[in-house]
């Protein structure tokens, strides 16, 4: 089970990295282009976020970090990933609303991943993030003392 | 040592907490933004009235005829040749963009999208910002007949580039129509109220083309 769970997670975070480096690619791309570009600090911090929960992984692998086997942590992660996937999903299928729908309208201020209603959530990312990280170094911290 | 341990697991508790808030708010707000704006769309086709088409069309003919009048003279009593000639390229694109559009043709479906895509549209009939700035900057100080042409200006024409560019980020925001009763109606009556207004932005060019061929002699 904690292998399954060690796998899924870290499936679950290669598929978000993706999708993160497509759309923040896009919107980099995007905001070359505009007059008026959306803030996106959010955006740079998830990267920032990213990057490092990238970086853990490795060191989780090389060290044997007890979060390696930590289920709590594990299903914590997982359900932030999964929440994200299906945020990018509902962002890119859903047509109903403008600003999802601006990356086909053509010569428009904003293409791209959809730009506008992603960077909303995005803030929500990076708190669950920060939050996440928190936890895996406390847990680690406490796992030490016992030793 | 015990303490510490405890509090470091009030942390994770915490932390823990924190996150299923933040990703049980995500989850169930988009679920219900979703469910909010999921009512069936309808397919209303809204014609675009033949008195409305027919009035765009003479206009368009009447500004293609002043423009062709405003080649013959290369200053005015209040303009020099210089600024002359910007106003009449700032003229001669305001009648192509008028003349490429196609927004006065029918409407398929009134919904958020093809409402952006229209109201886009009719934005783009008029020149540029940047365009429309260094016009206005060329009229400060202009007068004919007593009149201030800046303030004209401002106030008939530049007025509805920021009319629209408030319209695309209310429908970007999802806030404007959401709260309409009756959605299609409010669509409906934008629609209505900004092809009026493009056909008043056109005859407010004419106006001013009828001051410049005045100033000039022409007339």
């Amino acid at each position: 089970m904690k292998k399954v769970l060690y796998y899924v997670r870290n499936v679950s975070l290669f598929i978000v990295t993706v999708l993160f480096i497509v759309s923040f690619s896009n919107m980099l791309n995007a905001n070359l282009n505009s007059t008026n570009p959306p803030n996106m600090i959010s955006m740079y911090f998830y990267f920032m976020l990213n990057l490092f929960f990238v970086g853990y992984i490795c060191i989780e692998y090389v060290l044997q970090l007890k979060t390696k086997e930590d289920n709590y942590f594990q299903c914590l992660f997982i359900f932030m990933n999964l929440l994200i996937i299906l945020i990018y999903g509902r962002t890119y299928f859903d047509n109903n609303i403008v600003s999802v729908y601006l990356n086909k309208l053509g010569s428009l201020q904003y293409e791209g991943l959809n730009t506008l209603f992603l960077l909303d959530n995005m803030i929500y990312f990076d708190i669950a993030y920060v939050f996440l990280l928190i936890y895996a170094l406390v847990g680690q911290k406490k796992n030490e003392k016992n030793v | 040592m015990e303490s510490k341990k405890g509090v470091r697991t009030w942390i994770q508790f915490i932390c823990i907490a924190i996150i299923f808030i933040v990703g049980g708010y995500l989850l169930l707000a988009n679920l219900f933004h979703m469910y909010a704006i999921s009512e069936k769309e309808k397919t209303d086709v809204f014609y675009v009235s033949q008195s409305t088409k027919s009035t765009f069309r003479k206009l368009q003919n009447d500004l293609y005829e002043k423009n062709q009048q405003l080649k013959t003279i290369d200053h005015t009593n209040t303009f020099t040749t210089q600024e002359l000639l910007s106003l009449k390229n700032y003229l001669k694109a305001v009648e192509d963009r008028m003349s490429n559009s196609q927004c006065l043709d029918e409407l398929n479906s009134v919904n958020d999208v093809h409402m952006y895509k229209y109201l886009q549209c009719v934005k783009n009939m008029l020149p540029n910002s940047e365009l429309m700035e260094s016009i206005s900057n060329s009229l400060e100080n202009k007068k004919i007949d007593g009149m201030d042409l800046e303030e004209m200006y401002q106030e008939k024409i530049k007025e509805y580039d920021s009319y629209a560019g408030y319209e695309l980020s209310q429908l970007q925001e999802n806030y404007h129509y959401y709260k309409a009763t009756n959605k299609s109606n409010a669509f409906i009556n934008t629609i209505t109220f900004s092809q009026q207004y493009i056909i008043h932005v056109l005859e407010d060019h004419i106006h001013f083309i009828n001051f410049l061929l005045e100033d000039g002699g022409v007339m």
